[in-house]
């Protein structure tokens, strides 16, 4: 079994990336499979980098293509030539979505975004994922028929893999193509402020049952006496009372505070997905029957101003 | 100048109640066949982005396109009803369109039959496969500009105007260029309403439809079907503890934080 590893992190200050990939991959008889790293980076000439569970790191120097994706899809299709691999793992900063299938159908190979894990049984060679589906509220679980590229969900969960004592081997590659004419399109980018909520113990996701963005704006004042950050659910977030890079759930953020408490949220499965990993979550939601108390620690039936209101009305006395 | 939409028909799974995911053991699938047929809402949101293109400019000229059996023209119908220009049904079984292979085959020979297509919008998935790639393949395909993550679009001065959400901001994107876009949630995008008289008038105009024998012959060249084992449902074994008025409850909650965080008194 061969994995080879697509990404653009900064592996040489961090690899938490590479390790939220590993901490999902089941290989039954490991010694048996090996796993590489493929990375583009023309300035690099350190052999002495390692990557845990990491047996051979390909980097590419010899790429000047602007174009990240076709730069990543011909280094990829070189790597396939040389050493075809079993599976393609893509971790990319922001281009999972846009790379996974665009690779995918340039090798005529399959494809899955978001992956929960994948197993292999050496046994009976079986190479299995499982993803969500049904809009999350279920878990599909997909042999792969050949040769497939996938990526992980991403998240924000802190994660514990398995330590390996051997170094990786470190492969220089002095592939080049030539580079085609690109048609002209203008960009830019507009930098978000960082909201906190990947690093913050303390997150308050707010749900419809909120009412308001008046409403958003009182939490927002309660968040900022308990040193929450505040996020918001699809429905928050379509209606505009929290900006776009506040979503929490599967087409967000996933994310593992000490603490998640929920108001006015019922509990659909997108932003379950988002929120299970926490490690205590108190819901505020008036009705009793919402789902959201299937899979609370704790559980409030008021009104969530009057809980609130209390409580700074309790900390002034 | 040509946008189309490619529109999908989903069950509501919002109305889908908890205890009504369960897996049928001999099928091996959940029905969830009593829950409403709604337009796929990722694509309710793409198809308002295209309409307010085509309210912008007249020289824009809108279309839906949906793959599916007749039942799925009754979102063809809404989106004539509220103002789309054309609409297309490519008819189609259930069973060839499970991968987005499949589906980005089919889109592929409806949109090179006809040259005045400028812009496709996707919605950026679907609510039952979940596969999130039929845009980004039908680009390729195509040899067209893909951009993913899409929350808006404007076209001015013969530009479209894309923005797109990263993970560390937004990425404004201008081009002319022939492009498949796929659109991700959007503040205040609402789909608009239609009027009864519209409404009425949309079931008198025409949809297209492809057969698949029109159709069959692109998919020869599809992948094979993706294996779908089994679906299994994680129930949660939490035993929710509700705070009860015996001690006033924002105390209560003020004490759970604190326990929580290991923090002095707030």
């Amino acid at each position: 079994m061969k994995i080879a590893i697509l990404t653009n992190h900064d592996i040489f200050t961090s690899t938490k990336e590479i390790d939220s990939v590993l901490s999902k991959i089941s290989l039954i008889n490991s010694s048996e499979n090996k796993i590489d790293l493929i990375y583009i980076n023309n300035g690099f000439k350190d052999s002495s980098l390692s990557v845990n569970m990491i047996n051979q790191i390909f980097i590419y120097n010899k790429i000047n293509d602007k174009n990240l994706l076709r730069s990543l899809s011909m280094v990829a299709i070189d790597y396939n030539e040389n050493h075809n691999p079993d599976l393609f793992i893509i971790s990319l900063k922001d281009s999972n979505d846009d790379f996974v299938p665009f690779l995918a159908s340039k090798l005529s190979i399959e494809s899955y975004l978001n992956c929960e894990s994948f197993n292999y049984n050496y046994k009976t060679k079986r190479k299995t994922i499982i993803k969500p589906v049904y809009g999350g509220n279920v878990l599909g679980h997909y042999t792969l028929n050949n040769q497939a590229v996938i990526s992980f969900s991403l998240d924000a969960r802190r994660l514990v893999t398995k330590k390996t004592k051997s170094k990786s081997k470190i492969m220089f590659v002095d592939y080049t193509y030539d580079i085609p004419k690109d048609i002209k399109i203008s960009k830019s980018f507009e930098i978000i402020e960082s909201n906190g909520i990947k690093d913050a113990k303390f997150v308050i996701v707010c749900g419809y049952g909120v009412g308001s963005q008046e409403n958003i704006n009182l939490v927002k004042e309660y968040a900022k006496k308990v040193g929450a950050v505040v996020c918001g659910t699809k429905k928050v977030i379509d209606l505009g009372w929290l900006p776009m890079n506040l979503l929490i759930g599967s087409t967000g953020q996933l994310i593992s505070p000490d603490l998640c408490l929920t108001i006015g949220v019922s509990g659909a499965a997108p932003l379950l997905n988002g929120i299970i990993k926490s490690k205590k979550i108190i819901a505020i939601n008036k009705d009793k029957d919402a789902r959201i108390f299937n899979y609370a620690d704790y559980g409030i039936t008021e009104d969530f101003k009057d809980v609130i209101f209390k409580e700074q009305t309790n900390e002034k006395q | 100048m040509k946008i189309i939409s490619c529109i999908k028909q989903v069950y509501d799974l919002d109305k889908v109640l908890e205890n009504d995911w369960v897996v049928d053991e001999t099928s091996k699938n959940i029905d969830i066949s009593y829950a409403n047929l709604i337009m796929n809402p990722y694509d309710e949101t793409a198809l308002e982005l295209m309409l307010r293109m085509t309210d912008s400019s007249k020289e824009l000229i809108s279309e839906v396109v949906t793959i599916g059996n007749q039942k799925s023209e009754a979102i063809l119908r809404k989106a004539l009803a509220i103002g789309v220009n054309y609409a297309t049904r490519i008819n189609v079984k259930e069973q060839d369109t499970t991968t987005p292979f499949n589906i980005a085959s089919l889109l592929h020979h409806q949109i090179t039959s006809d040259n005045d297509i400028q812009l496709v919008l996707c919605g950026r998935q679907s609510d039952i496969l979940n596969h999130g790639q039929t845009g980004q393949i039908l680009a390729q395909k195509l040899g067209w500009s893909c951009f993913t993550n899409v929350f808006n679009i404007k076209y001015e001065n013969n530009y479209f105007h894309i923005s797109r959400l990263l993970n560390d901001g937004i990425e404004h994107i201008k081009t002319k260029e022939k492009a498949v876009i796929t659109i991700t949630q959007s503040p205040n995008m609402f789909l608009r309403m239609a009027t009864l008289m519209n409404t009425m008038k949309a079931k008198q105009k025409p949809i297209k439809l492809i057969d698949l024998n029109e159709t069959a012959k692109v998919k020869k060249n599809s992948l094979e079907e993706y294996k779908l084992d089994k679906l299994t449902i994680e129930k949660s074994n939490k035993e929710c503890i509700f705070l009860t008025n015996d001690k006033e409850i924002s105390l209560q909650l003020n004490e759970l934080i604190n326990n929580y965080l290991n923090k002095e008194a707030i």
